[in-house]
């Protein structure tokens, strides 16, 4: 009941003169909360699936202003669940449209599109994001995630991060398969390495000749039937019409990504991979199923965004209650019998993660003709560090450490180091944690300022907790990496960076043993 | 068509999809709640929806209901939530009827016939919502009540039976580890555990090696917790080299070699066992034939059901790999030739069409064998049992202040509870606990409940509708486990509670 002593009864006269749409919020809320609600400037990252649910309950919450950034533009697909979208908005930007659409229920609120990235600093910088009391998080990918979240960790504002998934990809092995479009002088050329097929069969090159008699008879039709395993002559037929179309559009666009949703590559992958399937006796596939396997595919409904993006704008109430972290909860589904969803307070910080066990602060430099020494000067001096640093930035791009000194007399320019970069600092002695430093241009100052931040000493931890940090970092890289398609020419053999990953795993078997 | 749904019929594939296209969703009351959990079934393409109600458009209305607009007060707001809801979805088409809820229009079976499911979201008409679901009770027809007040959200489905064939387990586990057939026994047979190329030996065929030696000591699979210890100590013994990823699989899932086979799961037991199998008739549904069928498929197969013949991921060769998935789709081909020889003798024996069966719907029952759910309501209000656990679970007094608000409504004609009727809503509470005695937690739930005076918070509605939504979808597709069939929320604190009654 924690809120309940928190909401007086409206005066009177409040409720007077406020417009009539707010009387039931005033009434629930009580007006002091209802005030602050109002008074606030919130920013809604994302305007999907659980973006437009919470649009439309952040505006029926009475938030004052709300800002609405989204880089993606509206596609078919999305229309199942994105209800402030309609057939007509297709192609255009989902920020725009959003905010366009709700524009008749909006009442008091200010709203603002943002069509770009959210990761662009030229577009957002840190200082962008400091207008901001809240900022929600309903994004559906694990980069921005973080990015957002370290902004907010850099200026201190509250986040509320939502999502939703359904299906992980399981299917590793098919597109281990995915391969080039040589069906047939390459497999004779394989077939003729006996060691090869020693312990596994032999494959069987792709029999065009008798394949390509059939072709004619087909109906282009096939081509739009995505639930149907297509058989080996319908598959060469769409591989044969997609590659057309895709050589005419290289004459005009030029080097052609892979996108699920671009049905000409989509076409000729399902093809490629159910010809080279057959091929090796793999089992095949209907292009429904593998665009989940290749374009990484997400299942969504409107149910589960609607719940959670309930959760979401209801947890922001808390930012304005007595004690904002202590009452905030994290809330996922339940696997319980008796409950739908389970809930637990915020989990005290890690100080192995990458988010939230770093100290955080600001550079400020007047230009970017600074040289990197001068910053490493100033970093020696305000941290009191015993001997020396390392400098990343960005990723992993290191640019100082004790024997690689040669980018000291560059500037900052030179070193394409710019407004939006974030310095991740190291102690050379393993002495002070690791901080991270974003840095800004601020023309009116004349020296270099860091932020007041006194950086704590490591804990003492064993060798082995060490290897766990790195594990994290790998996984992210893999996760971040999951867009791509490796084209790999040997099924069995395993990609070197699953071998890497085994082993580091291994290790972090005994490790814990 | 497709492209639109593409996200969900990853979900629930064109079989639900289908099922959805098909259906008809009443709405009783255009509530907020209810036009929220109409919405979500409005965008994945239900085919048709028609909503009831006589009032009219308010302000208050306007506060919370994101598909009300200005112009639209004052007028009917059945009509003007249908007209704002279609435009959601062009291939759903909605229908208002300025109508009230009346008694004869409940009790009246044709005019419910025509809806596959049915809403009705509103705090007051008890009485109606109870003799609603019997109406409904024998058409089988699913009825879901939902109420929103302040902070707070409940939730009651009611139906007599829903049977699901497609649960979507996490996995279909059921390897007949113990159990190899012939095909299955020679390729494990076939290997040797300490080849050259052992690191290739799928998991699997680990365990049933190590099952078969285990059992030629214990004359029995490992059963008690101690000598699945002792198993799996032996797994990790077959080989020194721990690195190799397949080996320490089969350590992991040693467990998996103490499943027996032969036992299928309760759930599954009680519908096999079911009474309705031995009344088949021309109108029994495909269901219970299917269910005829897997009983008759049990007794001749040595206690087996249908082989799902899904492979878990698992470390192997290629070859390897696809040679043991050839062998378990086969065996599961097989058995579905089987089973499906038994529905077509089942359904002329009655009298039925036995040449144009169903194949698809064939394959996914005998799939999913072991997840067979059957779901048995209640027309009941509370069951005593609950309250008498009401010290144990907070939330159960949520659910009970509910139920007191909802009556008291009921004989105030609709009138929402202010805080100088507390004694009255108190005295309601008693008669329902059957006791004087109200626990302080009980009561400071009903003083919520009086200080938010009937208001409705968009955000408590949104998500209402969402998990209404969620449901209905579920009973409409036959697909996934609706929820056992109550549930209070606590927008408080963030928190949810479901029971049985």
């Amino acid at each position: 009941m924690r809120w309940i002593s928190n909401f007086p009864p409206p005066s009177k006269t409040f409720t007077e003169r406020t417009m009539a749409r707010d009387i039931q919020l005033i009434r629930i809320l009580g007006e002091e909360t209802y005030n602050k609600i109002s008074n606030s400037k919130v920013l809604l990252v994302g305007a999907g699936g659980i973006g437009c649910e919470l649009l439309k309950d952040l505006l029926l919450m009475g938030y004052g202003e709300i800002h609405v950034a989204d880089l993606d533009t509206i596609d078919l697909s999305n229309l199942n669940r994105q209800f402030l979208f309609r057939q007509k908005d297709i192609k255009k930007s989902k920020a725009n449209t959003a905010v366009a659409a709700v524009a008749l229920f909006k009442g008091n609120t200010r709203l603002e599109p943002h069509h770009g990235n959210i990761m662009d600093v030229s577009q957002f910088p840190l200082s962008w994001f400091r207008q901001f009391d809240i900022i929600f998080n309903a994004l559906d990918n694990l980069e921005a995630r973080v990015y957002v979240n370290r902004m907010a960790l850099f200026i201190n504002k509250p986040l509320i991060e939502s999502g939703t998934t359904g299906l992980k990809d399981s299917a590793e092995e098919f597109i281990d398969s995915v391969v080039e479009k040589i069906f047939v002088e390459d497999i004779v050329r394989l077939a003729k390495i006996d060691t090869l097929w020693k312990t596994r069969q032999k494959p069987i090159p792709l029999n065009y000749e008798l394949y390509s008699k059939k072709l004619k008879e087909l109906p282009t039709s096939i081509i739009s039937d995505d639930q149907k395993i297509w058989t080996t002559e319908e598959n060469l037929f769409v591989l044969i019409d997609s590659l057309k179309r895709l050589q005419a559009r290289y004459k005009s666009e030029g080097v052609l990504d892979f996108d699920k949703d671009d049905k000409d590559t989509l076409d000729f992958v399902v093809a490629a991979a159910n010809l080279r399937s057959f091929i090796f006796g793999i089992e095949t596939k209907s292009e429904f199923e593998i665009k989940q396997i290749a374009g990484n595919i997400i299942p969504a409904v409107a149910t589960t965004n609607a719940i959670f993006a309930g959760f979401s704008s209801l947890q922001s109430l808390n930012v304005f209650s007595d004690d904002p972290v202590g009452n905030s909860r994290l809330i996922y589904d339940s696997e319980y019998i008796n409950k739908f969803v389970t809930q637990c307070p915020p989990l005290p910080g890690n100080s192995n993660c990458k988010a939230c066990g770093i100290q955080r602060g600001i550079i400020t430099v007047p230009s970017l003709d600074i040289q990197l020494g001068e910053i490493h000067k100033q970093l020696l001096k305000k941290f009191g560090y015993s001997d020396d640093v390392s400098i990343v930035v960005g990723n992993n791009r290191l640019i100082y450490d004790y024997d690689f000194e040669d980018n000291l007399i560059s500037s900052l320019k030179d070193l394409t180091i710019g407004s939006g970069s974030i310095f991740f600092v190291s102690d050379s002695d393993d002495d002070l944690q690791d901080i991270e430093l974003y840095l800004e241009v601020a023309p009116q100052e004349t020296d270099i300022t860091l932020t007041d931040i006194t950086i704590k000493k490591k804990p003492l931890k064993k060798k082995e907790s060490k290897e766990e940090v790195t594990i994290q970092d790998d996984q992210m890289e893999e996760i971040f990496d999951e867009d791509e398609i490796l084209l790999i020419d040997e099924p069995a053999e395993k990609r070197p960076l699953e071998i890497e990953q085994e082993e580091t795993y291994s290790k972090r078997k005994k490790s814990t043993i | 068509m497709s492209e639109k749904y593409d996200r969900q019929l990853r979900l629930w594939a064109q079989r639900g999809q289908s099922l959805l296209r098909h259906s008809n969703v009443c709405l009783l009351g255009a509530t907020t709640t209810g036009t929220e959990a109409l919405k979500n079934l409005v965008l994945p393409g239900c085919g048709k929806f028609t909503i009831v109600d006589s009032s009219k458009v308010t302000t208050s209305d306007l506060e919370t209901n994101f598909f009300l607009t200005q112009q639209d007060l004052g007028s009917n707001k059945a009509a003007a939530v249908v007209r704002n809801l279609n435009e959601l979805n062009p291939d759903v088409e909605g229908t208002a009827l300025d109508i009230s809820l009346t008694n004869n229009l409940v009790e009246d079976s044709h005019f419910w016939s025509q809806f596959s499911l049915i809403i009705i979201a509103s705090s007051w008409h008890l009485q109606k919502v109870l003799t609603l679901a019997d109406t409904l009770w024998d058409m089988k027809i699913p009825l879901i009540h939902v109420s929103t007040i302040g902070f707070y959200g409940y939730m009651r489905i009611y139906i007599k039976e829903h049977t699901i064939t497609e649960s979507h387990p996490e996995s279909f586990s059921d390897f007949r580890i113990d159990r190899p057939w012939k095909e299955l026994k020679e390729m494990s047979d076939s290997v040797d555990l300490e080849a050259d190329d052992k690191e290739h030996i799928p998991y699997l065929l680990i365990l049933i090696k190590a099952l078969d030696r285990w059992k030629s000591i214990h004359g029995k699979q490992p059963s008690t917790p101690k000598e699945k210890a002792q198993f799996k100590q032996s797994c990790s013994e077959l080989q020194s080299d721990l690195s190799l990823q397949n080996f320490e699989e089969a350590v992991t899932f040693s467990w998996r070699a103490s499943q027996v086979s032969t036992q299928v799961p309760e759930n599954v037991k009680t519908i096999i066992n079911d009474p309705i199998l031995d009344n088949l008739s021309r109108s029994t549904p495909l269901f219970w034939i299917y269910v005829k069928a897997l009983k008759l498929f049990i007794e001749k197969n040595g206690q087996l059901p249908p082989l799902p013949g899904v492979l878990p991921d698992l470390h192997s060769s290629t070859e390897a790999y696809i040679k043991l998935q050839h062998i378990y789709k086969a065996k599961a081909e097989e058995d579905i030739i089987e089973f499906t020889g038994l529905v077509s003798q089942i359904l002329s024996s009655i009298g039925r069409d036995a040449d144009h069966l169903d194949h698809d719907s064939i394959r996914i029952f005998c799939k999913n064998s072991r997840y067979l759910f059957l779901q048995r309501g209640s027309k009941t209000l509370i069951d005593p049992r609950l309250i008498r656990e009401l010290g144990n679970t907070p939330l159960l007094s949520l659910f009970i202040a509910f139920i007191a608000t909802h009556k008291f409504m009921d004989t105030h004609s609709g009138i929402i509870p202010q805080e100088s009727d507390y004694n009255e809503l108190i005295s309601i509470v008693q008669l329902i606990l059957k006791s004087e005695k109200v626990p302080d937690f009980l009561s400071d739930i009903v003083k919520e409940i009086l200080r938010s005076k009937g208001t409705q918070l968009h955000n408590i509605c949104s998500f209402m509708g969402g998990i209404v939504g969620q449901e209905a979808v579920k009973l409409i597709t036959g697909q996934y486990i609706p929820l056992e069939n109550s549930l209070v929320f606590d927008g408080i604190n963030s928190c949810t509670e479901k029971w049985k009654i």
